[in-house]
């Protein structure tokens, strides 16, 4: 026979007596989480000034392969660089990428081309945590590490790294 | 009265637009035989673009006693100033040719501006 119920006054005054849930301030950051073909990456936010869907992009001839074009925001002229390009991925099985992530890092300022953007996000800071496996040497120095996000691993890119690499001429 | 247009000599290459200062162009000669023999040395590549043997050539001759050979049609216009944007940042260092230093863009139109020093 099992015990019997607790009565009201019971369930109140045991729920009085647990301990307090109390809240800790955790560091937020924002990160901005897109796709590449099936591969998955992230920006910190603070480096993103404006999401552009289908942006029209016009051609310069004379440029690497890795810069798509250029494009008027308003007045104001950007670069378009591929990103999956720079990456040495293979996007050509992929639909046609869809947003340009008007980005600032290392001084610079470029739009960034990407398959889709998946979603604006805040992740504790604390989350942002090496690279459980070996990254390929071209992307070793743009790799900052690994959020997790749903339920898998998203590799966070260093946008200034990017943008000054390929100012050098490095990418 | 402030400038609020820039004239410049469009020309092709190929399927590019581009243009030169029409101050810089002292004259647009045919590609006869007669022309070709005293502009042999004209500049056969701008920005990595080379004129197209398959379109209509003609060569221009510039004030620094230089010469290219571009593809016709070439033309006389005015660019309004506000449709001439300085190259952006990474592809003034990425672009092939230091001679273009600018583009227009207008009504869906790139013309690349060449600069010869």
């Amino acid at each position: 026979m099992s015990a019997p119920d607790a009565g009201l006054t019971e369930l109140l005054a045991g729920r009085l007596n647990a301990p307090k849930v109390v809240n800790v301030d955790v560091a937020l950051s924002k990160w901005v989480i897109f796709r590449l073909a099936d591969n998955w990456y992230a920006f910190s936010a603070a480096h993103v000034r404006e999401i552009l869907t289908e942006p029209r992009v016009y051609f310069l001839p004379g440029c690497p392969s890795s810069m798509e074009g250029v494009i008027n925001v308003r007045g104001d002229i950007e670069s378009v660089l591929l990103l999956g390009n720079i990456l040495r991925q293979d996007i050509g099985a992929t639909p046609r990428p869809s947003h340009v992530l008007l980005s600032m890092g290392a001084g610079i300022s470029s739009g960034v081309r990407v398959d889709r953007v998946e979603d604006v996000v805040d992740l504790p800071e604390n989350l942002l945590q090496d690279a459980p496996h070996p990254v390929p040497g071209h992307l070793q120095d743009l790799v900052l590490g690994v959020i997790p996000y749903r339920d898998r691993l998203v590799t966070v890119l260093d946008i200034d790294r990017i943008f000054e690499d390929y100012r050098q001429g490095l990418l | 009265m402030a400038q609020t247009e820039l004239a410049v000599a469009c020309f092709r290459l190929g399927p590019f637009r581009l243009a030169i200062e029409a101050s810089q162009v002292v004259r647009i000669l045919a590609d006869n035989d007669e022309d070709k023999a005293c502009c042999a040395d004209a500049e056969q590549t701008i920005a990595g673009l080379t004129v197209s043997s398959d379109e209509p050539v003609r060569i221009m001759v510039l004030r620094q006693g230089r010469y290219m050979r571009v593809n016709q049609p070439v033309t006389l216009v005015k660019l309004p100033l506000q449709t001439i944007y300085p190259l952006p940042a990474l592809v003034a260092v990425r672009m092939q040719s230091a001679n273009i230093k600018a583009f227009s863009l207008d009504e869906d139109c790139v013309t690349l501006l060449v600069v010869i020093p």
